[in-house]
């Protein structure tokens, strides 16, 4: 089974890499919109490589019982996919109805009156 | 093997408390704080792998929907000042 | 109450399925649990009921590859992004019209946009989209035409 570990090997590392590249993100980007991309890096591709490089683990053992570990790991999987647009949505746009200001580029309002009541 | 991912999961938890400390506007430390809940997550996750107890997933699904619900429940506070339902609401902003 | 029996059952099943240890004590405080809680939603205004067919479903199947494969496309692009010593980005608020129609369809586009990096949904309201995008040049014209035909459109 040295290939399934080598696969899981690869998959966990390659996860690290891509948390540590989002956080690297969420520092360097220069203002609060920007960093929501980097943000999101760590959550959709870091989030899931790592949880994918867990589940290699379960095969070996798969009839043993180890297929409720996967279950609950795609569980896992699944959830952060669902939550993390939904969060994200929701902190960018309390963010622009309370006026948090971008850095360039002209800005089409969709609704003037918004800014006006904040 | 798994430290390798272990140390790439804390050292993003460093930098997003690094900028949840700096940032400058509220929304940005929630931000760090809602990727660092995620990352929570992932390191239970891979302790559980490493001391061989599988059973900490539980653990990370609940710290999972916590940190979700903790997320918007602080949204709501910096957007309305309150939590409960007579928070002075926005009619355009449903 | 029939809704308030499909949710008993599907969170007792979720117990079962979760717990793994099948013992009288257990199973009871399961299903204990599960009727608080299925009692607990009658209580609930039920939210919006969208219409949905088999064929929704088996769309929506086939839609999930295809958004992962943009999602780890999107991922390399932001990455290198970010790595590069210069961090070539520009970033941008667009108005994109929004091609499906229904609440459904809309929420499918919105989430699918969030989630890849590079972009993000602020607001939905009057058939357009108001996006933040770190730089120009996105897949969203086809991601349009995927969601309308998850939809039901054409």
């Amino acid at each position: 089974m040295i290939v399934l570990d080598i696969i899981s090997w690869v998959l966990l590392v390659s996860g690290g890499l891509f948390c540590i590249i989002g956080g690297i993100g969420i520092i360097r980007l220069p203002d609060f919109y920007t960093r929501t991309h980097g943000a999101s890096i760590t959550d959709t591709l870091g989030a899931g490589l790592m949880l994918a490089g867990l589940g290699v683990q379960t095969l070996p053992h798969f009839m043993d019982g180890d297929w409720l570990i996967l279950v609950k790991l795609m569980a896992i999987a699944a959830f952060l996919l669902i939550t993390s647009p939904t969060s994200g949505h929701a902190l960018v746009k309390a963010a622009y109805a309370r006026g948090v200001r971008w850095n360039q580029g002209d800005v089409p309002l969709l609704n003037k009156k918004k800014e006006g009541e904040e | 093997m798994f430290w390798a991912a272990m140390i790439g999961v804390i050292v993003t938890m460093v930098l997003a408390m690094i900028r949840a400390i700096l940032g400058p506007t509220v929304f940005d430390r929630i931000l760090a704080l809602n990727m660092f809940g995620t990352k929570t997550v992932l390191l239970i996750a891979v302790v559980g792998f490493l001391v061989g107890r599988p059973d900490f997933l539980d653990l990370a699904l609940i710290y999972a929907l916590m940190n979700f619900i903790g997320t918007i429940a602080i949204l709501k506070y910096a957007r309305f000042g309150s939590l409960g339902s007579d928070a002075k609401r926005p009619r355009s902003q449903l | 109450m029939p809704r308030a029996l499909v949710v008993f059952a599907v969170l007792l099943s979720t117990w079962l399925l979760w717990s793994g240890v099948y013992e009288p004590l257990t199973i009871g405080l399961g299903v204990a649990s599960c009727a608080f809680v299925a009692w607990f939603t009658t209580r609930l205004e039920p939210g919006p009921q969208p219409k949905t067919d088999m064929g929704f479903w088996f769309r929506l199947l086939l839609y999930v590859p295809w958004l992962l494969k943009e999602i780890v496309i999107a991922n390399l692009q932001v990455a290198r992004v970010i790595c590069s010593p210069s961090m070539p980005i520009s970033p941008q608020m667009l108005r994109v019209p929004c091609g499906p129609k229904t609440p459904l369809g809309q929420t499918l586009y919105a989430n699918s946009i969030t989630l890849t990096p590079g972009t993000i949904t602020l607001d939905l309201r009057d058939d357009t989209v108001l996006v933040h995008a770190l730089s120009k040049g996105s897949s969203q014209g086809e991601m349009d035409r995927r969601c309308r035909h998850v939809e039901g459109q054409s």
